[in-house]
């Protein structure tokens, strides 16, 4: 039980919106760095792309706050929020990083800076983070969800919308190429 | 993982991760967030925020998201001696800066920058570049132009949303989505949520991350609207290499075989990937000028198939490469034969290179 119905036909009543706006706040200071972290790890160390999938979960929690009946399960529903949130902007990203769309849109947008890193001080994490962000995006997320956030095959699976067998051989393919990269360092 | 020292970097990462804090202005952000939604007007300012470029239509080539915050300030202004337009009802400016103008048959005329709301529909429009739309019962009619539409969630049970380009009816489902197109001769690339295309009574189901493409007086190309791999029979000789040169050529973008056959595409999300960093591969060759490693890693990718769009990207940066390496003879034939497979796709300089080349008509 996810603690969420389906969403209803029409938006929140106008009454609620006080309600929301206190529950929403509430549940940002209770889970918001939570839900940071977990953006954080699967955008690749990037803190503003983090920090903006948090903002999108919130205003998200916001808009379906009447529909959630099951507060005290609000952690799922904020992990699953998080976690569908970065697999499509990743989807996006990659979208437009395809060469035929980049050269569609050559003229409409200037060459992108690269995200501001994040940089853990030491140095074999900080290659460590560079080997995982590297990681196909599926790869990455899958990849966090096991081995930061404990989750089981089944529920990989099922917040990714994947088969089991599937999350099994992204989890495979990522382990296999993070431990050949650990094995030899970068510049090697 | 089975490697200890790896489990226990892992570990280590995790805490590191662990102890970054999120900035304070994120709480302040998201406070403001909520506080502008809990007001009265705050439907288009929600619907406003949503419109980082969900849904973009156009006929110019060219399309891209944009997330940067809308003003909230409200500007409508006509153009020195015309009468400031009457906007139709429902209908509000939410840009900065905007100069709406409309025509007797209720036609919007958005100039680039301008976005406005269209309540009915529950959408917001960005134009990008010159855009007329006309609202209507059931969403926007795009006449000309490139914009982004941004469209709040449709409740089940809900008509959808459409927007119509020139007959080709774009049906909104999702909440969530991309789309590129041209007028007469338009398609459509979804990235998030789901939409349909309807023409002619004909209804396709858009996938995400698929393209679909439409022009007048055909049917709709399915996505599988893939270019077959080009044979290409000029043989180049091998140039000098670099022998500090440590990298492999030509990574190959498939293992099975080494055959010449053409294979089934990868997925669609692998297919990205590979053409994103081979190009790059290309690009890195190219810089070091060498022609010979960028044209091979182009023939690995020519094994596979792509959409249009791509396919004129491989195959002119095949030609331009060719050029770059002195080799005119067959960048003239090459640029021969682009032309004939993706005339008004891609680069339209290709008949200014052949000239320059001083290329026969042969």
């Amino acid at each position: 039980m996810l603690g969420i119905h389906h969403l209803a036909e029409d938006a929140p009543d106008a009454t609620l919106a006080p309600q929301a706006g206190e529950g929403v706040e509430h549940a940002y200071r209770e889970h918001g760095a939570a839900v940071f972290r977990v953006a954080l790890r699967m955008g690749r160390g990037d803190r503003a792309w983090a920090e903006d999938v948090t903002h999108e979960v919130f205003v998200d929690l916001f808009d379906r706050w009447s529909t959630i009946d099951d507060t005290a399960r609000l952690s799922t529903w904020l992990y699953r929020a998080t976690v569908r949130r970065c697999l499509n902007r990743l989807r996006r990203q990659r979208l437009m990083d395809r060469p035929g769309v980049r050269w569609l849109i050559r003229g409409w947008r200037g060459p992108q800076p690269d995200p501001e890193r994040l940089q853990l001080g030491k140095e074999q994490l900080d290659q460590l983070l560079t080997r995982l962000s590297s990681l196909p995006d599926k790869q990455r997320v899958a990849f966090c969800m096991r081995h930061f956030d404990d989750r089981s095959g089944r529920d990989i699976a099922e917040i990714m919308g994947h088969s089991e067998g599937y999350v099994s051989k992204l989890l495979r393919k990522a382990e296999a190429t993070l431990a050949l990269a650990m094995e030899r360092p970068e510049g090697s | 993982m089975t490697e200890p020292m790896t489990r226990t970097q892992l570990r280590d990462l995790a805490q590191a991760l662990d102890a970054v804090e999120p900035s304070p202005q994120l709480g302040a952000r998201l406070h403001a967030t909520v506080a502008d939604r809990q007001r009265p007007t705050g439907g288009f300012a929600r619907l406003a925020l949503a419109g980082a470029a969900v849904l973009a239509v156009g006929v110019a080539v060219g399309w891209s998201l944009r997330s940067d915050r809308v003003p909230v300030d409200t500007v409508t202004q006509a153009p020195a001696g015309l009468e400031p337009a009457a906007l139709p009802d429902g209908v509000k400016v939410v840009s900065g800066s905007c100069t709406v103008t409309t025509s007797d048959a209720g036609a919007l005329s958005l100039p680039a920058g301008c976005r406005v709301a269209l309540g009915p529909s529950a959408m917001v429009v960005d134009a990008w570049s010159p855009t007329t739309i006309r609202p209507t019962a059931r969403g926007v009619a795009m006449q000309a132009g490139l914009a982004a539409f941004a469209v709040d969630s449709v409740p089940e049970g809900r008509a959808p949303v459409e927007v119509d380009v020139g007959g080709t009816v774009v049906r909104v489902i999702g909440t969530r989505f991309v789309i590129g197109a041209q007028a007469d001769a338009g398609h459509l690339d979804l990235v998030e949520g789901r939409v349909e295309l309807v023409r002619d009574g004909e209804v396709l189901d858009v996938e995400v991350g698929r393209r679909v493409s439409w022009e007048r007086g055909r049917p709709l190309a399915v996505p599988a609207d893939t270019v077959e791999p080009e044979p290409e029979p000029e043989q180049v000789a091998p140039e000098q290499t670099d022998p500090e040169q440590t990298e492999p050529p030509a990574a190959p973008t498939s293992t099975r075989s080494s055959d010449t056959s053409v294979r089934p595409g990868p997925t669609p999300d692998d297919a990205s990937e590979q053409l994103t960093a081979a190009l790059e591969r290309v690009a890195r060759h190219r810089r070091q000028r060498q022609y010979d490693r960028a044209l091979a890693e182009l023939d690995a990718l020519s094994k596979h198939r792509w959409d249009r769009a791509t396919g004129a990207v491989l195959s002119y940066e095949r030609g331009t490469l060719l050029e770059a390496s002195e080799r005119t003879t067959a960048a003239c034939a090459h640029w021969a034969r682009h032309l004939r497979r993706f005339h008004g796709v891609g680069p339209a300089d290709v008949a200014q290179r052949r000239e320059r080349l001083a290329c026969s008509d042969r």
